[in-house]
């Protein structure tokens, strides 16, 4: 298990979700690119949680939180997104 | 074995996040934000954190992307949904390549080169050993680190230590957690 395989693929996946993020005309689009942005994350706190803190797992269990967060945000996102008021 | 199958869903991952920005549809690229989650829930399960990828599969599968379907495909929206086509596309680019190429440098620059060099076949162009100088000066003035060995200081170098918890069992994903939230943060 190579350490810069994994912090490659989320800086490719982070790359590509800011990306799509600050280019995209749709806003469902930008809200499944912070998914995309999100992920990235979440592999990489998991990736150094698994190389430098076998004792605490300080990264496993934040990436937990980050999961939760993600989940609310992304239905907080889609709510205002469809709001009467935003032409829905 | 194993890493063919870890190195096939890693491009299965990037290739279905690429195709999430540049699909026309958006139905298309909710499916390919899918297949991303499928994509790195395996590769999570391949790196050991099993409980972590089966949390991908049922929230972010099950809920979150089926939210965004119930959004796109039964609620009327006016999205604006102009197609990329040609100028459109071509003047984001350079963006694209400004962000890619930050992440890049950042990689090869906090890296330990010496891994390279003691292996032999892979050395860096002088010219890019100048300037990822300039970012690890740059790092070490913030960071307080000693500038003089900073391509061959071990201060990034990996290790697992040995702790007596792990030589004589091995936890599972979701027990190590339990047994570091019980043990050592005291719930």
């Amino acid at each position: 298990m190579i350490l810069e395989h994994v912090l490659v693929l989320s800086a490719y996946l982070f790359s590509i979700g800011i990306y799509g993020l600050i280019t995209s005309r749709n806003m469902v689009r930008a809200l499944m690119c912070l998914e995309l942005i999100l992920n990235a994350v979440n592999i990489n706190f998991v990736t150094f949680s698994d190389f430098f803190d076998s004792r605490q797992l300080k990264g496993d269990i934040f990436s937990i939180f980050v999961i939760a967060i993600a989940a609310a945000e992304a239905a907080i996102g889609l709510a205002i997104v469809s709001s009467p008021q935003n032409s829905g | 074995m194993n890493n063919l199958l870890l190195d096939v869903l890693a491009f299965g991952a990037v290739l279905s996040g690429i195709l999430v920005i540049t699909a026309k549809n958006p139905v298309i690229s909710v499916l390919f934000l899918i297949s991303v989650f499928i994509n790195v829930a395996g590769y999570l399960v391949l790196l050991g954190v099993a409980y972590l990828g089966l949390a991908y599969l049922i929230i972010y599968v099950g809920a979150i992307a089926i939210l965004f379907l119930f959004v796109i495909m039964m609620l009327n929206l006016r999205l604006v949904e102009l197609i990329d086509t040609g100028q459109e596309y071509t003047q984001n680019l350079p963006l694209g390549a400004i962000i890619g190429s930050l992440f890049f440098f950042e990689l090869l620059s906090i890296l330990p080169l010496s891994l390279f060099e003691q292996s032999g076949f892979f050395h860096l162009p002088a010219f890019l050993e100048e300037g990822l100088g300039i970012f690890t000066f740059i790092n070490s003035m913030v960071l307080g680190l000693d500038t003089t060995a900073a391509s061959t200081s071990n201060v990034h170098v990996a290790f697992n230590p040995v702790v007596a918890d792990n030589n004589f069992t091995s936890f599972l994903q979701i027990e190590s957690i339990g047994q570091g939230l019980y043990t050592y943060a005291s719930l």
